[in-house]
């Protein structure tokens, strides 16, 4: 079973990390090396021009920010939204739950690209019956996080035009997410809490907060890197170069026809490495803190 | 009697301490004010935030798509303009409207079909079949009636959509493949990272780089790594001895190289879920059962499993989800091709779309959501099953 | 006395704020934003009363498509002026996406005097009936691409005919004895490479996709010389057996790797062989360029493409969009854009304009391909008709239709894709 477990590790850590060690190596290339046959695995002349050219070139460093302000925010208002429809729905005893559910989880159904002149034409300003007079009022607030070049108020290249749609289209998952781990959690024990005096909101910290930290800790990395990768709404609705995202960013270095890889292998591996060490943080840093937080409590 | 309790409610005295017969369970807007909601009431106040959120992004432009589902509308036709013309896009994306022989027996299958998938959902609902039964039977007929629906798409011609019914295959093929898949790598993966170790942090990181990547550039990547000429696995597998197939210019390895591209960026996805769903298993029923000598692959059986149901739904319905809207891999690695042999419905309403058809595309995106629902709704049941 | 100076100032500040027009033009991210951000700037230097600025869209021609797909049905006047591909006039002008430029000329006569001086090819494209919707912007066209010193080394001219091509191929082939050494190499892979690989040849053999009343004819005894001719190149080794993959970058990557000596390609090949590239070449100076070879008896022909600026329709700022448009069409700027981005211009004086041909003297061999090119089909459905040829070709190349079959799924795809 040991001899198994080990096996298995190192399988699971090469399947995971070849494609990115990979992307790594090649980064450290030169161009002409990566079409030769036969092909080479450990570069023959390491070079760093790669990273240099992924700074110099665009401006990677203000779209790992962007990136990081609308990945952030989403998460935040997402894990709050959803915590609440989960709790809901996982643990209060109301008619139609799974009608609801399904009609939350439905809203994920419809390919974006579909919805894409819609979620335009909406934060365009134009046709809304509903946002306009938020826009206006965002607006006014001078809330547009960035200046807008834009001729009439409206949400396109600002953060909002892509932490709005993030937060919808991550909110179905994580609230099934967020509901399967409020039902695991036995009605007995919130109960003999409330029996011991706590308020229903005490009892929402000390029993269920522990119990669901997994659940709470798991959508949150999900909604995070859902919405650092997403590609179609970020290229469409913020397309002012200092408002561009990672993943965009990442496709702005190649051509019409040709693909710099090595170039581009440089800015995944930037892009990507922060994105390890913030679930890395998320996984030992918050899991461990939410879990001791309750027992102590 | 009833006369005299109006004054007594106005005093604040509970009403059933002095007229039992005519106690009344406190209105709706009395139990808010008060600060002693029902359940269902804090239950509908919580949503609140969720329905907002999705009406304004969501159900909106949903219904837009919906509507416009309905018309004919090419942009590159104006002068057609944007007539209303009901459900004829579905009639010609399901079974065409000139009746010769070839339509009407294609479509008596296909309803055959669908009846079938249909009957066992409703065998499953009612209690008659046991679930997981009906969910294995049912995943089967869709699957070879929908393959077979694929391989016989009809002749081709302007009523009768051949190219859906390739596109509906091949996504049903690639979603049952992909889904099975990554489930099948998620799940040791998810079991390895809840291992107790040192190189747990090495385990997790591992774990969610495939996934961490950007989409857009997976499929790029692969299409790479396959390579004929250039790739890697081919000249891994020639190193080996074997001669590497022809992956993307092959209808049949594009369609493997296709589903192992997939797997490889979602299985983490998976792990994850089931991680957070082993993480909030309780040890101590693990000791329990040890001390009642269970073995390991019984303990696996009887709590892990079981517990671990909830998370599995939940992980299969998302990979399930994402799976029949597969676009960007298949897309990056061969635009659809060799042929048509990963054309994907998402694909297709992409090419719609860029074509400016946008009212097919719309239809072909509302038979999208409907094949996505029918899946959905069958494992809410499953997660509710208790209910 | 420094309040009311600042309040000057705030108002001069207002004033010239309200005078200034502001332009948006939309570019994609290949079509060198380092080199049109200083015309832009000169622009505006020249034209006080106007802020030109510019949007940078994805890098390739489907991304760009699909993000002013949605700009212009959402009716979007955030854009004024931008960059489409050659393919794309006819559709934007029965979409209405292209503002008509007929009316920025005093006289049709002016018009059509003005358009003297660009070249055949990209015109046909942008002027519809009469109506001109786009400025050509710069030109590009499918050559041959051949080992110069191959050819020399066994007393070959650059080939004429299809049939020569192979034969020098096989020959070089034989000769060489490298295994990895393709004869003719171009596009099979589900792109628009792919349709120019198709219509080339049938150009080539005295066929086109449609005949002078419209039918579609790619049932025909000169569609089926083309597949033929494919059909060959595959049995007879000069092509490699993974055609049904090979992008237009790909093609680009194998002949700069030395293992090429035929090849079909677009201009922007050239710059990369001779080591503008973030490759190492092994052929610089040993590339020739040529016209594309024909079937015997039957005139050369390629493929048109390169990219157009149009107005938006729905821009407030047209009478400025055009200052903008006639500025980046004029020759100074393609001059610029010859120069500095190695774009192959799209007016005839440049081509023999010195500071051009002393930064680009492949332009003068490239000339007469140029100047015979062909447009792909110019038609409103244009994404329906080139779906409906890359498809069976795709399939071709992995084998999955036959030749035949092929040519009846293109008929009855492009029948389809008309009759709407």
């Amino acid at each position: 079973m040991r001899v198994a477990v080990v096996v298995g590790t190192a399988l699971l850590v090469l399947n995971g990390t070849f494609p990115l060690l990979w992307m790594m190596l090649t980064s450290l290339k030169d161009e002409n090396e990566l079409i030769r046959i036969p092909i080479t695995y450990w570069p023959e002349a390491i070079t760093f021009q790669n990273y240099v050219q992924v700074f110099e070139q665009l401006p990677f460093a203000r779209f790992m920010l962007n990136s990081a302000i609308v990945s952030l925010t989403a998460t935040v208002v997402c894990v709050l939204i959803a915590a609440l429809a989960g709790y809901a729905l996982g643990r209060l005893n109301m008619p139609y739950r799974r009608t609801l559910l399904t009609g939350i989880v439905m809203t994920s159904m419809f390919p974006a690209l579909v919805l894409l002149v819609p979620l335009y034409r909406m934060f365009l300003g134009m046709e809304i019956p509903l946002l306009s007079p938020l826009v206006a009022f965002l607006h006014d607030l001078g809330m547009t996080f960035v200046p807008t070049e834009a001729r009439t108020p409206n949400l396109l290249n600002t953060y909002w035009a892509l932490i709005i749609p993030y937060v919808a289209l991550s909110l179905p998952i994580a609230t099934l997410i967020l509901t399967s781990f409020f039902q695991l959690i036995p009605r007995d024990l919130e109960s003999a809490a409330l029996v011991d005096g706590c308020t229903r909101v005490e009892a929402l910290f000390k029993v269920i907060a522990p119990v669901s930290a997994p659940g709470v800790v798991t959508a949150a990395i999900i909604i995070f890197v859902n919405s650092w990768n997403e590609f179609l709404l970020a290229l469409t609705f913020n397309t002012a170069q200092n408002m561009r995202t990672v993943p965009v960013g990442i496709t702005m270095y190649q051509g019409e026809f040709a693909f710099p890889w090595a170039t581009i292998s440089a800015a995944i591996t930037v892009g990507v490495l922060p994105l390890v060490a913030l679930i890395l943080l998320f996984q030992q840093k918050i899991i461990a803190g939410l879990t001791a937080g309750g027992v102590k409590g | 009697m009833s006369a005299g309790a109006p004054y007594l409610h106005k005093d604040g005295l509970p009403l059933a301490l002095t007229t039992p017969h005519a106690y009344r369970r406190p209105g709706f807007w009395r139990r808010l004010r008060t600060g002693n909601p029902t359940e269902a009431q804090l239950g509908l106040i919580l949503l609140i935030p969720a329905a907002l959120v999705l009406a304004l992004v969501m159900f909106w432009p949903i219904a837009q798509v919906l509507w416009q589902s309905l018309h004919f509308e090419r942009l590159n036709v104006p002068a057609r303009g944007r007539p209303f013309i009901g459900f004829e896009h579905y009639q010609r994306m399901l079974w065409g409207s000139d009746m010769t022989w070839d339509a009407r027996h294609l479509l008596g299958w296909r309803l055959l079909a669908f009846a079938g998938a249909a009957g066992l959902w409703w065998g499953a609902a009612r209690g008659v079949l046991r679930r997981p039964t009906a969910l294995i039977w049912t995943v089967i007929v869709v699957l070879v009636a929908g393959l077979w629906m694929g391989y016989h798409p009809g002749e081709a011609g302007r009523w009768n959509d051949a190219r859906f019914w390739n596109a509906f295959s091949i996504t049903l093929l690639i979603t049952v493949a992909s889904v099975a898949g990554s489930f099948l790598v998620g799940l040791p993966l998810a079991l390895l990272a809840n291992v107790e170790s040192r190189w747990r942090w090495l385990v997790r990181i591992a774990l969610l780089i495939p996934w961490a990547m950007p989409r857009v550039l997976v499929g790029v990547m692969f299409a790479w790594l396959f390579n004929y000429t250039n790739g890697v696995v081919n000249d891994l597998l020639g190193r080996a001895g074997i001669a590497g197939p022809l992956w993307l210019s092959r209808a049949e390895p594009a369609m493997w190289a296709a589903n192992i591209t997939i797997v490889w960026a979602t299985s983490a996805f998976v792990g994850l879920i089931l991680l957070a769903g082993l993480q909030s298993i309780d040890e101590s029923l693990y000791e329990a059962a040890m001390v009642d000598g269970a073995s390991r692959l019984q303990r696996f059986w009887a709590i892990t499993l079981p517990l671990l149901r909830p998370s599995i739904a939940v992980a299969l319905i998302f990979r399930t989800l994402t799976a029949i809207q597969t676009f960007d891999i298949p897309y990056a690695m061969t635009q659809g091709g060799p042929g048509r042999a990963l054309e994907t419905l998402g694909i297709y309403v992409s090419n719609t779309t860029n074509s400016l058809n946008l009212g097919y595309a719309a239809a072909l995106a509302v038979a999208l959501f409907v094949m996505s629902l029918a899946i959905t709704v069958l494992y809410l049941r499953w997660i509710y099953a208790d209910d | 006395m420094r309040r009311t100076l600042a309040l000057i100032a705030a108002l001069a500040l207002v004033a010239s704020g309200l005078a200034q027009t502001p332009l948006k033009v939309f570019i994609g991210g290949q079509q060198r934003p380092d080199v049109i951000g200083p015309l832009l700037e000169q622009f505006n230097a020249e034209n006080p009363d106007i802020v030109a600025t510019f949007e940078v869209g994805g890098a390739t021609s489907d991304v760009q498509q699909q993000y002013l797909n949605t700009v212009l049905t959402s009716r979007s006047g955030e854009l004024d002026i931008f960059l489409i591909d050659v393919v794309r006039p006819a559709q934007y002008a029965a979409s209405g996406w292209a503002e008509p430029l007929n009316q920025f000329f005093d006289s049709e006569a002016a018009m059509m005097a003005y358009l003297e001086d660009f070249l055949p090819g990209p015109i046909e494209a942008n002027l519809i009936d009469g109506t001109l919707y786009a400025l050509p912007a710069f030109t590009d066209a499918q050559f041959l691409y051949y080992r110069a010193d191959l050819l020399e080394k066994y007393g070959f001219e650059p080939p004429t005919t299809w049939e020569e091509l192979k034969s020098m191929a096989l020959t070089i082939q034989q000769q060489e004895g490298d295994p990895n050494l393709q004869g003719f190499n171009y596009q099979g892979f589900q792109g628009e490479g792919t349709i120019c690989t198709f219509l080339e040849a049938l150009w080539s053999a005295g066929g086109n996709w449609v005949d002078a009343d419209g039918n579609v004819t790619l049932v025909t005894p000169e569609a089926e010389r083309t597949m033929a001719w494919y059909e060959d190149t595959l049995a007879s080794g000069i092509t490699v057996e993974n055609i049904a993959e090979m992008s237009t970058d790909l093609s680009r990557q194998q002949f700069q790797a030395g293992n090429v000596v035929f090849m079909l390609n677009w201009g922007y090949a050239w710059a990369h062989f001779q080591g503008n590239s973030p490759q190492d070449t092994v052929v610089a100076g040993k590339v020739g360029v040529a016209p594309l070879p024909s079937f015997e008896g039957f005139d050369s022909a390629t493929c048109i493409g390169g990219w157009q600026w149009a107005i938006n329709p729905y821009s407030e700022n047209k009478d400025a969009a055009w200052r903008l448009l006639e500025f980046l069409a004029s020759p100074d700027s393609q001059r610029v854009l010859a120069v500095e981005a190695s774009n192959i211009p799209a007016r005839e004086s440049l081509y023999t304009d010195p500071a051009v041909l002393a930064a680009a003297p492949h332009f003068g061999d490239f000339y007469d391909v140029i100047v015979n090119a062909r447009s792909r089909p110019v038609t409103p459905f244009y994404n329906d008709v080139s779906e409906a040829i890359r498809y069976p070709m795709n399939a071709f190349f992995a084998r999955q239709l036959s030749a035949d079959e092929a040519l009846q799924e293109m008929q009855r795809g492009v029948e389809e894709a008309l009759d709407f």
